[in-house]
């Protein structure tokens, strides 16, 4: 195994080049010569062999039957499954079966050509849904996961895992960085810790790191949650998919599986430039949701760090928090007693700050719960004032609407100027002043005991 | 060496680690100045220019008695013709880090900013700051200012202030009278003297500051 220093590795490209063994990237034949994949542990195979024969003996005949009568009826020409050369353990090529979601014609080309593109920009791993090289239903298999179930028979042959990284096509393997390779340690997945944290909502290297995050620390109990979490997910692709179909609008009165308001934030806060950034404590994330709520119930796209993703999947929070408030033109932040307390709130503070002297068109909208002092920088601002921490009246929640849809640059009359005391800064100078006459007296010291 | 007195509180000062040659004063003007602006007491070994005391003595007893820190981290290349590195500002560094790791302890909290030259280049000579997200700056004052009163502005101790263009605005004064001092002092201005000539530029101008909405 490679032995590589996990925080730089994540963090600079050129740091894992000068870490990792360096490859050209001509292909399986190099890549052989510098990862030996990892000695899987039983559990794994045990885990694999059982839900893959259980799958292929009690559900696959159906299935296979049903969506093999669909596939050739809306698309007649060509096979109901079909082989995909993809890179597996070790960077070994396998092929990877699948159900046929696009049409015969299909030209490999086009989807390289958009893999390349979402490398080169990392923007999110949209799939090319409405290319019209899908077939009909096509759209439908891929969002529900159902065009991977004859994958099965891969796993149970070993050539992959119930649970992994993504398969990488051979086109997309060529343009990987070096540090990528550390993925192809483990055998790819049907699912994975990727499929289960945003899947298409997040960048290529999120989708990377996500991976080797896995590879990295692959255990029996997070198998677990990822295959619990799995259907979760495939929920949630499908109702965006159904939405879209239909021409539904979102709405926050819906209840939503477990994530769903990170994954709607993030796509929010993608496409409109002119959203809200909130930012509040983790412990305070109920009081979040409401306000969330509030704001995309009139339209608002409202971006917030989501619990979920801090720190535990290595997706690096701080850009995407950075790039979340480039894009808003409000910043929202809950003072409360356990945000002001927090060291990672007071960096959001920061980044707000910084990001508001830069443009000042974005507007700081502070919203001070009752007991709470307000910090510095927020003095002789104006300010939302709410009166305790379990109820979030309709008037603050209205204002804050009111204000926002209407781009208000003024202060509004539901906002209140926070008044600072000139005392405090008149004693502290008169600290500054006497301090300094004591750091003077400390270089007196050694003349005078001479 | 004497202990400083209840007039030095530990949480209203802010231990300055940065080069102290001509070439890098602009800097250390700036985040001096910062700092003052914040409300805080700038400390540094400068500050007391005993020759009876070793000079770590110096630098630990400033560090001690600071709960914060602010370290300029630009100098990573071999000077001079045997081309030798400089460790005093990573050493001061590794010192007011190993404090902060005490912070259960409140009385000996302490908590450090680092600042890098642009271009994550300090994941090379300095990788095991990442994940601290030292900030990064183009040597220039502003790019300096707002990342030092940024962070300071966003700790509990710290008092309204300017922008950082008004900050920059009256930085100039500043320096014009700083070099002022110098003379006056042969080119070593007392530490506290310093203090309070910053400290008389900003007091006026927080008091009459405008809505900034």
């Amino acid at each position: 195994m490679k032995n590589v220093d996990k925080t730089t590795h994540f963090l600079d490209d050129s740091n894992h080049e000068s870490n990792i063994p360096r490859e050209d990237n001509s292909g399986t034949a190099k890549l052989k010569e510098t990862i030996t994949p990892r000695r899987l542990p039983f559990w794994k195979r045990c885990i694999d062999i059982f839900i893959s024969l259980t799958y292929i003996a009690v559900v696959f005949p159906l299935i296979f039957l049903v969506v093999g009568l669909v596939i050739k009826i809306v698309s007649p020409r060509g096979p109901i499954l079909f082989k995909e050369r993809r890179v597996g353990v070790g960077g070994k090529l396998f092929n990877c079966l699948k159900f046929r979601t696009t049409h015969l014609s299909d030209n490999p080309a086009i989807h390289g050509a958009h893999v390349k593109n979402l490398m080169d920009t990392d923007a999110p791993l949209v799939n090319l849904e409405d290319h019209p090289r899908i077939i009909p239903f096509g759209k439908m298999l891929r969002a529900t996961g159902i065009d991977y179930l004859p994958q099965l028979f891969n796993v149970l042959r070993g050539d992959m895992s119930i649970v992994g990284p993504r398969p990488c096509y051979t086109y997309e393997k060529e343009k990987y960085l070096s540090w990528y390779h550390e993925r192809f340690d483990v055998p790819p997945g049907l699912t994975g810790l990727w499929q289960v944290s945003g899947k298409y909502r997040l960048t290529f290297q999120q989708m990377m790191r996500l991976d080797i995050s896995y590879v990295r620390n692959m255990s029996l109990w997070l198998d677990i949650k990822i295959i619990l979490k799995t259907p979760l997910a495939v929920l949630w692709d499908w109702n965006a998919v159904r939405k879209e179909m239909i021409g539904m609008q979102s709405d926050s009165s819906i209840s939503n599986p477990e994530g769903e308001m990170a994954t709607r934030i993030t796509r929010d806060f993608k496409k409109d430039l002119s959203g809200v950034f909130i930012s509040y404590c983790h412990s305070d994330r109920k009081l979040a949701k409401t306000i969330l709520d509030r704001l995309f119930h009139n339209n608002i796209s409202v971006w917030a760090r989501d619990a979920d993703l801090k720190g535990n999947y290595y997706v690096n929070l701080d850009d995407s928090i950075e790039q979340a408030i480039n894009n808003a033109s409000y910043l929202i932040l809950l003072l409360t007693p356990s945000s002001i307390k927090s060291s990672w709130v007071r960096h959001e503070w920061q980044l707000v700050l910084e990001k508001s002297w830069e443009n000042p068109k974005k507007k700081i909208l502070p919203i001070l719960f009752a007991d709470v002092a307000a910090p510095a920088f927020l003095l002789d601002r104006p300010i939302l004032k709410c009166k305790s921490l379990e109820y979030v009246d309709n008037i603050l929640l209205d204002s804050l609407v009111r204000i926002i849809s209407s781009h208000a640059g003024t202060v509004d009359d539901q906002l209140e100027l926070l008044s600072f005391e000139p005392n405090i800064i008149k004693s502290r100078f008169d600290e500054l002043f006497q301090s300094a006459e004591e750091i003077n007296k400390l270089g007196a010291w050694d003349i005078e005991n001479a | 060496m004497p202990s400083p007195t209840t007039e030095l509180r530990r949480e209203h000062s802010v231990f300055i680690n940065c080069p102290f040659d001509k070439y890098y004063e602009p800097l250390l003007d700036c985040i001096f100045f910062s700092t003052i602006c914040c409300g805080f007491v700038p400390r540094s070994s400068k500050e007391n220019e005993t020759v009876s005391e070793f000079r770590i003595n110096k630098i630990k007893s400033a560090i001690f008695h600071s709960k914060y820190s602010i370290h300029e981290l630009s100098i990573c290349r071999g000077e001079g013709e045997e081309n030798l590195a400089r460790f005093n500002m990573p050493l001061e560094l590794g010192i007011c880090i190993g404090q902060s790791r005490n912070d259960t302890e409140k009385s000996v909290c302490h908590e450090w900013l680092g600042l890098v030259p642009k271009g994550h280049i300090f994941k090379k000579f300095i990788s095991d700051l990442s994940g601290f997200d030292p900030k990064e700056h183009d040597c220039t004052p502003e790019s300096i200012v707002p990342a030092v009163v940024s962070w300071l502005i966003t700790r509990p101790e710290a008092i309204k202030t300017l922008t950082p263009k008004d900050i920059l605005f009256l930085l100039e004064t500043f320096t014009k009278q700083k070099t002022k001092l110098s003379e006056e002092w042969n080119g070593q201005p007392l530490w506290g003297d310093l203090i309070k000539c910053a400290a008389t530029i900003v007091k006026p101008n927080l008091a009459t500051s405008e809505d900034r909405f």
